[in-house]
């Protein structure tokens, strides 16, 4: 009886796991008695120049009491696109590229080319079919670049191109501008927004609107005599003025700070040079300021500009320049003035592009007289040029 | 124990007879799924192109049968079985094929159309000459351009700089119309053309239909590449253009060519891809065929923490010098990132190769469609390998430390073998192939014995690249060290010779733009080449802004003559890898 227990479970067992068609873990791996041609390929090159054929050596059989009627290519169409630019007006103190790219698939699997059985020949192992497989010149692939002129044509050729706006992400430039401002406004770029500050032409009106908007007084561009008439004196006039060269070198100092934590951060506290609890250490000449029963190590800071905070840093051990805080808004401002093409403009003209380029992924497959269709393992990629 | 064995048998019943929902048998997806249609252009004119005007051919070829709803993507419907629609836009649509089906359900199947707006084709009509070859050849022109409706078109044709007409008369516009002539559509075109430059001479064109009146309508712009070579054969330098592709200049020697004074060389762009980081080109020939090697690292080129072992992205793709004949040779898709190419040489019927720092494999040049093989159990094993460090007597504190990155590879005519390392054991390390051990033990065995079989060359040079000419004895050293980065040639060390970082013959000073913030993986200049017939050394040079030498971005050769770099050709181009096929040849 036991036997007989065991084989009958054994039997039950079998057929719940094959009777399930949704569960059946045979079929789930293989199509049990459905017979289809067996077929493999490759590409004579996997490059392809648009309007041009690629071929092909395909090679298949079928098993005994079929008979192959025909193969077939299939194709779907990729589509590669990149949109770039790169940040040109800060020079080598601030380096930026924006690349969006999208892969999409634009046409589906669809049959491209057919070949009948009898143009097929027998190697002696199998049926050998040579071919090729026609592509659109529509496909070729495209690369813009907007030169050295900016024009209407070019503005309209770049909005043909460059991402626009949806309801979910903003267009391309103004990805791009967006991140370029803020850069700028960190610590670390101070360099960097120094020389655009310097580089761009600003006007006059554009810097007093807004030293009016923020209560602050960037000088404007006649505040200091420029005694050279050189085209280029604005520039130097302008670069005097951010740094007030003569003081920063010299390192004169006109106060102290000292740093406290807040969030994690330390967040400087200027001290007048003359403050009361402001304490040198006679031994080493270090200062120190006094706030209640705590001592915090001060250091200097230096003469320069009113919107510049220049001191010596402790961390790095040499001298730090930054904008200060409530200059910050008025030069976030004026930098929002500077157009999406002026930030991309270098020595070589725009330095910004638009790739486009296809990609076939293609299939063979074989069809026998019975409809049984056999495709090959290897799907290949042909890249159109 | 009997009512147990009832037990089970009863729950091993029910299981079977109730574990399958479905009860009706399932239409398996050979060919149809449920619902499912094909497209396709309707007609013979025009069937892979998808243009605005073609008619397109929906064919419902599901199993479900019930009312059906075709939605085109442009708003458009239809409840035709197989209808034909034409799109009045060109753009990227989703078509939906929808059936309420007869069993109270609805199905459907959505997929992609690219419906192309119409584009000009130009190409090559006649050329006098077999090769385009500068000032000799007058080629014309054909445009084509699916106009059912025989509107009338004008085209601006922009040419390249130094176009003439067939009297040599400078041609830079030409403005021409297509429209009906009586019976007969014709098309005005510039006539026959010649070039002056050597390289792709790209002709663009800009099209309207009904310019000039309330319908007009400006087309894509497209363009052609009229590939123009030398009026005398001349070897040919490929390089690897930064997120491009590969390109090709002439290489002509001023000096001892009868190429016209002011013909200028621009590049060929080969239309073929140059992969992500091309750190290397080779040039290989077998079988009267020749092939450009391209040596992709990948988008994965520098260190990760692979521990699947799957993030490589590295291969080799097989180019023909004319741009035909593509073909993947080893791919590491997929495989262990340290795996992924970077640099390599030709010798004899195989291609060496090097992965990012570990190993040197072979693999024969008519090789192709292979997978990088890799033992799953050992990542750092890899069956291709000829050699790897460990294998080395130079291996562990001996100049070569585990994880030293390859920094240029080359065997020598008397297969002696050059390895260039930096990160950890910068230097360059000889070897010959009876130097190379079976085991690490063997290896260290022998170090104890002997001691290492060359000195090191330049040991804790800090370099990204080098190669050697041995024809005029040199080493050639792309150098990153902080103070001196820049191009140096040395006189090649002997045998006994280990070579002086501070004694160089020459030295260049300039600064390539690195790429990659982390120290050790930083790019700079990837490849030199040696062109045999001048002994100058050419390499892509992508200029950082703080290059001293000012020669800007693009194709730069040292002259050994004058001790100089200089710029070539008419490129402004970023690139990476660099090889010579020193065949002359008045195209490819």
């Amino acid at each position: 009886m036991k036997i007989q227990y065991k084989l009958s479970l054994m039997a039950l067992g079998v057929l719940a796991l094959t009777s399930c068609e949704k569960h059946d873990p045979f079929a789930d791996n293989a199509e049990i008695g459905q017979y289809v041609p067996t077929a493999y390929w490759e590409l004579g090159s996997t490059a392809c120049k648009a309007g041009e054929s690629f071929s092909f050596s395909g090679k298949y059989y079928t098993e005994k009491g079929y008979t192959p009627d025909r193969s077939e290519v299939w194709y779907s169409v990729v589509r590669k696109q990149e949109s770039s630019a790169t940040l040109q007006l800060a020079g080598s103190l601030l380096s930026y590229n924006l690349t969006i790219g999208e892969e999409d698939t634009v046409r589906t699997m669809l049959k491209m080319a057919e070949f009948p059985h009898s143009m097929a020949e027998w190697d002696g192992y199998e049926y050998v079919i040579v071919g090729e497989v026609p592509t659109s010149s529509t496909l070729a692939p495209l690369r813009w670049a907007p030169g050295d002129t900016w024009d209407d044509a070019t503005q309209e050729r770049f909005d043909y191109y460059f991402p626009k706006a949806t309801e979910k992400t903003k267009s391309f430039t103004d990805s791009f501008t967006t991140v370029v401002v803020k850069s700028l406004q960190d610590d670390a770029s101070h360099g960097a927004l120094r020389k655009v500050f310097c580089d761009y032409p600003f006007t006059n009106a554009q810097i007093t609107e807004v030293n009016t908007k923020y209560n602050v007084s960037i000088p404007l561009l006649s505040d200091k005599v420029v005694a050279d008439p050189d085209p280029q004196a604005a520039v130097t006039e302008k670069s005097d003025n951010w740094y007030y060269l003569e003081e920063a070198n010299n390192k004169k100092i006109v106060g102290y700070y000292y740093n406290t934590l807040v969030d994690g951060k330390n967040v400087p506290n200027e001290v007048a040079i003359d403050d009361a609890n402001l304490i040198e250490d006679e031994a080493n000449g270090n200062f120190s300021y006094k706030v209640g029963e705590t001592l915090y190590p001060a250091y200097p800071v230096y003469d320069a500009a009113a919107w510049l905070f220049c001191r010596y840093d402790n961390s790095t051990g040499s001298v730090k320049t930054t904008v200060r805080p409530e200059y910050m808004p008025a030069f976030a401002e004026l930098l929002t003035i500077i157009k999406f093409e002026e930030w991309i403009l270098g020595n070589d003209g725009y330095v910004a592009s638009f790739n486009r380029k296809y990609e076939l992924k293609t299939q063979f497959k074989v069809v026998d007289t019975a409809g049984n269709v056999g495709k090959a393992y290897d799907t290949h990629t042909v890249s159109i040029n | 124990m009997k009512s147990f064995k009832k037990l089970g048998i009863m729950a091993v019943v029910a299981l079977a007879a109730t574990a399958c929902v479905d009860q009706d048998p399932e239409i398996h997806d050979f060919p149809s799924a449920d619902v499912d249609f094909t497209y396709s252009v309707s007609g013979d004119e025009y069937v892979v192109d998808y243009y605005v005007v073609s008619p397109i051919q929906f064919t419902n070829i599901s199993e479900k049968t019930g009312t059906v709803t075709w939605s085109f993507g442009d708003g458009n419907t239809s409840n035709e079985p197989n209808p034909i629609y034409k799109y009045s836009e060109a753009g990227e649509y989703n078509v939906t094929l929808k059936i309420d089906a007869t069993d109270g359900k609805s199905y459907s199947r959505t997929y992609p159309i690219l419906i192309y707006d119409i584009v000009p084709k130009l190409s090559v009509d006649e050329q006098s000459q077999d090769i385009i070859v500068i000032n000799e050849t007058t080629v014309s022109f054909k445009l084509e351009l699916p106009n059912p409706q025989n509107l009338k078109v004008k085209y601006v044709w922009t040419f390249p700089e130094g176009t003439t007409d067939a009297e040599g008369n400078v041609m830079t516009t030409f403005e021409g119309l297509g429209q009906m002539e009586g019976e007969e559509y014709k098309v005005q075109y510039p006539g026959k053309l010649k070039f002056k430059h050597i390289g792709s001479q790209r002709i663009d064109i800009k099209t309207w239909f009904d310019a000039g009146t309330e319908n007009e309508r400006q087309l894509e712009d497209t363009y052609l590449n009229v590939q123009v070579g030398c009026n005398e054969p001349a070897p040919t330098l490929y390089y690897a253009q930064q997120d491009g592709n590969i390109k090709a200049l002439k290489l002509i020697d001023e000096a001892n060519s009868n190429i016209p004074a002011g013909t200028k060389v621009f590049p060929f762009d080969m239309g073929v891809s140059a992969g992500s980081m091309p750190f290397n080109l080779c040039y290989g020939a077998y079988d009267d065929q020749q092939f450009i090697y391209i040596l992709d690292a990948g988008k994965q080129y520098y260190y990760i923490n692979d521990t699947s072992n799957n993030l490589g992205d590295g291969k080799i793709t097989a180019m023909g010098v004319d741009g035909t004949n593509v073909n993947t040779v080893v791919s590491n898709e997929g495989k262990s990132a340290f795996m992924d190419p970077y640099c390599g040489f030709v010798y004899g019927n195989e291609l060496f190769y090097s992965d990012r720092n570990n190993g040197v494999s072979k693999i024969a040049l008519n090789a192709r469609g292979q997978a990088e093989t890799q033992s799953a159990s050992d990542a750092a094993f890899r069956g291709s390998y000829v050699f790897e460090n460990k294998l080395l007597t130079y291996y562990n504190n001996n100049g070569i430390s585990y994880g030293a990155i390859t920094a240029g590879l080359y065997k020598d005519a008397n297969g002696l073998w050059w390895w260039g390392k930096n990160y950890r054991g910068n230097g360059i390390y000889r070897f010959k192939d009876t130097d190379i051990y079976k085991t690490q033990a063997d290896a260290e065995a022998a170090y104890k014995s002997s001691g290492l079989p060359y000195p090191i060359v330049m040991s804790g040079i800090q370099l990204r690249t080098f190669t050697i000419d041995e024809k005029n004895k040199a080493l050639y050293v792309w150098r990153i060290d902080a103070a001196s980065t820049g191009f140096y040639q040395y006189a090649l060390p002997g045998d006994t010779e280990a070579g002086s970082m501070s004694g160089y013959v020459k030295y260049v000073k300039m600064a390539a733009t690195p790429v990659n913030s982390t120290a050790s993986e930083q790019v700079h200049t990837t490849q030199l080449a040696v062109d045999e017939a001048t002994g100058r050394v050419y390499f892509a040079f992508r200029a950082d802004s703080s290059d001293p030498s000012k020669l800007g971005t693009g194709i730069v050769y040292y002259d050994p003559a004058t001790g100089k770099c200089a710029r070539y050709g008419e490129t402004s181009d970023a690139g990476y890898g660099v090889a010579i096929n020193p065949t002359p040849s008045k195209l490819f």
